[in-house]
């Protein structure tokens, strides 16, 4: 079988090439930013699902007035004019649908608490709790002036030494994101901060970073394996407008796999379905298609009785075949990116993509003809 | 203990020779025949098979990279066994997998003269991954050689899986041209 005269031939390869595949690592500053990326992704969806529930700390007023209670005031006066970072968070400014009762997650899945004016958020799936001080132990920033759990309160928190790997995305002199850790009564846990204001603009210019590194990998993990691997290669469309209600239907595991990973589709599983609430659904789409309404009527999926959107588990799985290669990634204005991608069935696709102010988008994915 | 003394050992016929090979490269050599045969008991044979042949064959050879040679014996061993074992059962494992996707390697017939003894299409392979940059070869021989899954190149690398497979899918049609340039045919 010519397989194996290729397989057997391989056997002969020089001694320094076995060396090296045994030997050579390859660790991943992206990786490593991934996962926070997705910490991120996770917490501003759900921050903006989430606030309803959750007590307002002392940040922008503006975005907060709605929900805040008597005891913002209270901690605004906690923070020192000098202890307060140049910038404050800023959380999502569209405020999504109040999420269904089946939605009852979402306190679970991440906590809130404020030190110097800076939100910083626990996130139970991601934290890491240690009884000792961990090693990156750095300089103390402050204590937790507000927190959804009584038990952060008054917690001193540390900046993790390590963190300034994320140094070089700070924008306008201010780290995009920050490790830190609370010493709480049972230990040490690790918590992260996120800014979106900044992350998207530092999401736009490693895009830039990341077309100049010819880093193909990061890119299609980002834009395009998702869709390809969740939409069996039939998502395409010229405007969002055209796309089917079953498209619509297998874009959103796609989505929530896409920066949310395993755990959040996990979160919607039930009985061997996924019953995502329509608020979830409606987040998630209006997040990535510009210009898109979401409405669930006349969607097979959707169950009125729950209001929610009821697809198979296996909605969720990744069709693991699919083989990408990116043949081009050009930044054909300012803020548009088009990646040419084709797969390993000769498929080509461009996938069109718009940064704004908060975010970006899919403006188009469409087939390339021959 | 450094490779040269264990090779000392081998030369001066001591068969502590044996105990810290298995100690030292064990396990590399016990992957390696897991990943072909996925049996443990015959992966256990094929790797003392290994100790077997290497005893033989230090002296008086001195080879000039302990696992390299010893990851080689076992895999032409296992291969072997593998080869041997398959009319009987056709089970899973890696190995079907890896000889499958290889075939995205195999150039389309008719346009050369004649077909390539292995010596030389090793020296084309071995030229080959000399061009790749270092991950890609790095990921092509985990896979092709070594016969690891995506899953555990993914996890050796910091890679995702998906960049891993797409990553093999680039440098298989890479492999293939080369192979038609060269004008080999299998």
């Amino acid at each position: 079988m010519k397989q194996e005269k290729l397989l057997e031939a391989l056997t002969g390869v020089g001694d320094d090439l076995l060396e090296l595949a045994q030997n050579k690592r390859f660790p991943n500053p992206w990786r490593r930013w991934g996962k926070i990326a997705a910490c991120l992704a996770l917490v501003l969806c759900l921050t903006a699902l989430a606030l309803p529930y959750l007590p307002m700390g002392c940040g922008s007023a503006k975005s907060e007035a709605p929900m805040a209670d008597t005891s913002g005031a209270n901690e605004k006066a906690d923070v020192t004019e000098e202890a307060a970072p140049a910038e404050t968070p800023e959380l999502p400014a569209e405020e999504p649908e109040a999420p269904v009762e089946n939605d009852g997650g979402v306190e679970k899945t991440m906590t809130k608490f404020v030190v110097c004016g800076t939100y910083y958020y626990l996130q139970p799936q991601y934290a890491t709790s240690l009884d000792e001080p961990p090693e990156e132990l750095g300089e103390e920033l402050g204590t937790v002036t507000s927190a959804a759990l009584p038990e952060l309160l008054g917690c001193t928190v540390y900046k993790e030494q390590n963190s300034a790997v994320f140094d070089r995305y700070a924008v306008d002199g201010q780290a995009v994101t920050q490790n830190v850790w609370v010493r709480t009564a049972d230990g040490y846990v690790r918590a992260v901060t996120a800014n979106e204001k900044i992350v998207s603009r530092y999401t736009f210019a490693d895009v830039e970073q990341a077309v100049e590194d010819e880093d193909a990998d990061w890119l299609l993990e980002t834009f395009v394996r998702p869709l390809e691997e969740h939409g069996r290669g039939e998502i395409q469309f010229a405007d969002a407008s055209q796309l089917t209600a079953d498209q619509l239907n297998r874009l959103v595991p796609a989505f929530a796999a896409m920066n949310m990973g395993v755990t959040v589709v996990d979160h919607w599983a039930e009985d061997g379905q996924l019953v995502i609430p329509v608020s979830d659904v409606r987040f998630r789409l209006e997040r990535f298609l510009t210009g898109f309404t979401y409405e669930p009527e006349g969607t097979e999926a959707y169950d009125p009785a729950r209001n929610a959107v009821i697809l198979p588990r296996e909605a969720a799985d990744l069709d693991e075949s699919v083989q990408l290669t990116l043949e081009d990634a050009v930044l054909s204005d300012a803020n548009t990116l088009c990646l040419t991608v084709s797969r390993q069935d000769g498929v080509r696709r461009e996938y069109v993509i718009r940064f704004d102010t908060d975010s970006w988008r899919y403006l188009q994915i469409r087939e390339i003809a021959e | 203990m450094e490779d040269s003394a264990i090779i000392d050992l081998y030369w001066a016929r001591e068969e502590r020779a044996l105990q810290e090979t298995e100690t030292k490269y064990g396990g590399l050599c016990r992957s390696i025949a897991f990943n072909i045969l996925q049996s443990r008991e015959d992966s256990e044979e094929c790797v003392n098979d290994t100790w077997f042949r290497a005893w033989n064959t230090m002296p008086p050879q001195r080879p000039g990279v302990l696992p390299a040679f010893l990851s080689r014996i076992t895999r032409n061993l296992s291969l072997d066994r593998w080869k041997r074992t398959r009319a009987d059962k056709r089970g899973g494992g890696q190995l079907p997998l890896a000889l499958e996707e290889l075939g995205d390697c195999v150039p389309a017939a008719g346009s050369v003269e004649e077909a390539l003894a292995l010596e030389e299409l090793t020296r084309v392979l071995d030229r080959f991954l000399r061009t790749l940059p270092e991950r890609e070869c790095c990921i092509f021989l985990r896979r092709y050689w070594y016969v690891d899954s995506t899953r555990d190149i993914a996890r050796r690398y910091e890679m995702a899986e998906g960049s891993v497979k797409s990553t093999l899918y680039r440098v298989r049609q890479k492999l293939r041209a080369q192979l038609e340039k060269e004008g080999v045919v299998l």
